[in-house]
């Protein structure tokens, strides 16, 4: 398993920066959102947290078809499941691969982004804490989807589809804990509630994307 | 009785009679219920005759989560024993279930504007039963764009069992959040409560009619499914026996 993810982040360091564009599309769509708010005013400080969310939850999104397709299409997967390794096992070291390759470079770019918007210090950090909070259930409900939707290439709206219901809470709980941060700290509230999502996302999406593997094999 | 029901022939005969029957019940008693809901019943205290699409709204909205749970154990069933015909009625329980869902939302918005004067509030019951419309869409989406029906069915019904969280989720949304919405008042019936003999009786009617309308058109929809399966069946060559005389 440990081998399976360092395979992915190898693939991906050699793939010639294609695993940087997530991280592109999240500068870009924070920039979008910018300049269709005006690029102006307080309105700026206020909907930032909101503008680098949804930022985060699109770029999520549409990796989504990622995760598993090539895998598939060119019998990776195949061979990995007949090595006796259990679906489960493979749903796992995606979801990590999916956290350090997809989330994590977001976290590099939060301070740049955030202090282009003109956000507080702590406004920041609470971004920062919320996301990695909200991060394994990000990964857990993508590699879910991406499992189901594995043998229809990247799924286009489909995969959005279905991986957004689950996802709402997420964001609604991430973007509270924002303004949680900045005044009770780490203590919030909102923090076990995302942490709990985080863990129940994972209880129910990894065997879930495991048993949609072994349906998608068979 | 289920493993009873689960071949399909056995299910076609009990279903040729259960389909009318249900339909019956069904409209009999939308008649008689909406005949207490708009004649009989007292208008209510507070709302007026505004709170008279309760009797509407709040069967759809049972329904609509109803069909859900009922979607997910067919899917549970499917999933577990991989028999077709569980396939057949989860399938079947959808269209019915998203347009209950649909139902139950559209009634509540108008409802909402002349009493809380807002059309959509973004509260906790009303965001979690928009999120399990898309659920609801999301699972037809499933079954319409896989070719293969044998893996369709596996990843439909893995995807509807994960969307089953949402429905704890709507049944305590009211309690957890501070809500617009008013908290299950039926089932805490008291000495005190606002809701009079009549119109509980016309929101159990209204009920049964709903519930048998979900039954009847779920029951021909499993029927339509059988027969689809029946019609792209290959038919197997006649065997043939020449005879030739020695």
């Amino acid at each position: 398993m440990g081998a399976l993810i360092k395979r992915d982040i190898l693939l991906a360091w050699r793939s010639g920066g294609a695993w940087l564009l997530g991280v592109i599309f999240f500068v870009l769509f924070v920039t979008f959102c910018v300049i269709a708010a005006g690029g102006e005013g307080p309105q700026l400080e206020a909907f930032g947290p909101a503008y680098i969310w949804l930022a985060l939850l699109f770029a999520t999104l549409l990796s989504f078809g990622d995760i598993f397709s090539d895998d598939l299409n060119d019998g990776t997967l195949e061979q990995l499941v007949l090595t006796g390794l259990p679906p489960l096992a493979i749903a796992l070291a995606k979801w990590a691969g999916f956290i350090v390759l997809t989330i994590g470079p977001v976290f590099v770019l939060l301070p740049i982004v955030g202090s282009m918007l003109g956000l507080s210090v702590s406004r920041i950090a609470g971004l920062a804490l919320s996301a990695a909070f909200a991060a394994p259930a990000l990964a857990a409900y993508g590699v879910m989807a991406g499992a189901l939707m594995a043998k229809r290439g990247k799924g286009g709206f489909l995969i959005i589809l279905i991986s957004a219901p689950f996802l709402i809470p997420v964001l609604i709980f991430g973007l509270a804990a924002v303004d949680s941060y900045v005044r009770f700290g780490i203590l919030a509230f909102e923090f076990r509630a995302l942490a709990g999502l985080s863990l129940i996302a994972m209880a129910i999406g990894l065997p879930a994307a495991g048993a949609a593997l072994t349906a998608n094999i068979e | 009785m289920i493993s009873y029901l689960a071949n399909p022939a056995r299910f076609e005969r009990l279903a040729k009679y259960a389909s009318p029957i249900f339909a019956l019940v069904s409209i009999v008693a939308f008649i008689i219920g909406l005949y207490f809901a708009l004649v009989k019943s007292p208008p209510e205290k507070y709302q007026g005759d505004a709170a008279r699409i309760m009797y509407v709204h709040v069967p759809a909205a049972w329904c609509a989560m109803m069909a859900y749970t009922a979607l997910a154990a067919a899917s549970l069933v499917s999933f577990v024993w991989r028999h077709p015909l569980a396939d057949s009625a989860a399938k079947a329980f959808a269209l019915p279930g998203a347009a209950f869902t649909f139902l139950a939302l559209a009634t509540g918005s108008l409802w909402g504007k002349p009493i809380w004067n807002t059309w959509w509030e973004w509260d906790g019951r009303m965001t979690s039963v928009l999120v399990l419309l898309f659920i609801y869409l999301a699972y037809m989406a499933l079954w319409a764009v896989i070719e293969d029906k044998k893996r369709a069915a596996r990843l439909a019904s893995i995807f509807a069992m994960v969307g089953f969280i949402n429905i704890p989720i709507i049944k305590y949304s009211v309690e957890w959040w501070n809500s617009l919405h008013q908290p299950a008042s039926i089932s805490k019936l008291e000495a005190n409560s606002i809701y009079s003999g009549e119109m509980i009786t016309a929101l159990l009617t209204m009920a049964l009619a709903y519930t048998c309308l979900f039954g009847w058109l779920s029951i021909n929809g499993i029927r339509r499914d059988i027969a689809k399966a029946k019609a792209a069946r290959p038919t197997a060559p006649a065997a043939t026996a020449t005879i030739t005389e020695l």
